[in-house]
């Protein structure tokens, strides 16, 4: 059993290195070949995510990192090493290789990258132009695909349960969405945050598929993973976002514990404290405000989303933090209709983060309307949560301040 | 007498557990959990980025039951493949 970090750590701390260096560099020289080389890697890891956190803190980008514009991807080769990146196969413009795997990561990206730039004028996952890297075929039969702050990584899977992570547009777009994660709210990766953290690529994983398919709220399948899970397989998917819990129920990999209700929620020290599981509900909130507002998801439930985890959250952000801040976020962009604003409130609260105060809603008066659930202030309380208090970075006090002063909309008595 | 490693997380979510007789251990991997153990201030699960694999490792021996939780990057193969029944 371990302690939650604590609320001051996690607010100086976005990504929190629980392992400290100490240890790792112990590790790194212990004479075990495996652990010498992990945890070495571990450890340049932290020291370049540190730089970016300096870099942060100061608000100011190395000349490297300044400004580029325009789509600039590379594949990389593991060929079932876990050396990354591995050799480059494809950058940007060159030929298709004769490797599916590397077609896709380099496709895959792209389209995620085209979204993310057609609908919200982003510029990569930084905003900055910064190249998309991806590395294929890592590990012997890895059945996984991750960020690990600077690329993408992808396994081919064991090929019994898991077929090859690049083929699903679904899971490429939730690995670039934690860059772009990374980049802005700096969720961490832990309780609450962490489900949000997973969450965000969750959501913004099936916009990017529903956005190439070109389906509405209605047409689309709500699915993640859909496309990579191998033949025989029993469910539909490894989550499905408009129904939490019912994905899958398979001999050998269970059933899908994901809750779509506060009242659900998942106590647990596995899984850096449920992350992929307590994400089913603020994934179902969004599925939920979506098919309320109707028509193409990216039009107006995505981008409250996408400005609330570039604008409006911090490391810190619990689900209570988050539903109020869409509910604000939908009456700041979508001011000429209050209908909006009531339908992502009601979202939250059908999954249990805010609750209704009154049956008889005032749709133009959502504030009076909704307060954070008395079982959330529980559970906030139960895993500690850290204040919610914070000092916003110089550089988003700037961008607040420059905007009219926010109104008050809920009771914030969570979690104290 | 036995090693019973948890998987969790990675973009699956799905939690894999196996476990192994103590005795069936090469020696070198003997040697290389009992340096895990053995550091002072155990390692915790996480890391940064995101959907990588946490580990969760019970030597249950005369001693009783010692657990630590690893991520990914610091569980060498032969322990990891114990959670998927290898």
């Amino acid at each position: 059993m371990h302690k939650t970090p604590s609320a001051s750590n996690r607010k100086s701390c976005p990504y929190c290195f629980i392992i400290p260096p100490h240890i790792l560099q112990r590790l790194a020289t212990s004479g075990d070949p495996a652990l010498a080389t992990t945890a070495g890697r571990t450890l340049r890891l932290t020291q370049s995510l540190a730089a970016f956190r300096a870099q942060l803190s100061t608000g100011a980008l190395s000349p490297a990192a300044a400004r580029r514009t325009g789509l600039k991807r590379q594949v990389f080769d593991c060929q079932g090493s876990s050396d990354l990146p591995g050799d480059l196969i494809r950058s940007e413009g060159g030929s298709p290789s004769r490797d599916k795997a590397v077609n896709e990561a380099y496709d895959n990206a792209g389209t995620t990258w085209d979204f993310y730039n057609k609908i919200f004028g982003r510029e990569s996952v930084d905003d900055h132009g910064k190249a998309l890297v991806s590395s294929v075929h890592y590990g012997e039969d890895y059945d996984n695909a991750f960020w690990d702050t600077r690329q993408m990584v992808y396994g081919d899977g064991d090929r019994v349960l898991f077929q090859r992570f690049t083929s699903a547009l679904d899971v490429v777009a939730h690995e670039l969405t934690h860059g772009v994660t990374q980049f802005t709210a700096q969720l961490a990766y832990q309780d609450q945050q962490g489900a949000l953290n997973e969450s965000m690529s969750d959501v913004f994983g099936s916009m990017v598929k529903q956005w190439a398919l070109g389906q509405t709220v209605d047409e689309a399948d709500w699915l993640i993973g859909a496309a990579i899970m191998a033949p025989g397989f029993q469910g539909r998917a490894l989550r499905d976002m408009a129904n939490p819990g019912t994905a899958y129920d398979d001999q050998r990999l269970g059933k899908d514990p994901q809750p779509g209700h506060m009242r659900d929620y998942v106590q647990t020290d596995s899984d850096n404290g449920g992350v992929h599981i307590n994400s089913g509900i603020p994934n179902r909130a969004f599925v939920l405000a979506a098919k309320a507002i109707g028509g193409k998801s990216w039009d107006t439930a995505g981008k409250i989303w996408y400005h609330t985890l570039t604008e409006r959250l911090t490391g810190t952000a619990d689900f209570a933090k988050c539903a109020t801040e869409t509910v604000s976020v939908a009456r700041d962009l979508f001011p000429q209709d209050a209908t909006i604003a009531a339908k992502v409130a009601k979202a939250w609260a059908d999954v249990g983060v805010l609750e209704e105060t009154s049956p008889a809603a005032a749709l133009a008066n959502v504030s009076s309307v909704y307060v954070i659930a008395p079982r959330l202030r529980e559970v906030a309380a139960a895993v500690a949560l850290p204040a919610k208090k914070k000092k916003p970075s110089p550089k988003k006090a700037a961008a607040k301040s420059s905007r009219r002063a926010p109104k008050k909309k809920f009771r914030s008595s969570g979690g104290r | 007498m036995k090693l019973v490693v948890e998987r969790s997380g990675g973009f699956a979510g799905i939690v894999r557990r196996g476990e192994k007789d103590l005795a069936a251990l090469l020696p070198e991997q003997r040697a290389a959990l009992q340096r895990l153990l053995a550091a002072d201030a155990p390692p915790k699960a996480a890391q940064p980025g995101a959907d990588q694999f946490t580990f969760r490792i019970e030597v249950h021996d005369e001693g009783g039951v010692r657990s630590l939780t690893l991520p990914e990057s610091l569980v060498p193969s032969w322990l990891a493949a114990i959670a998927k029944g290898s």
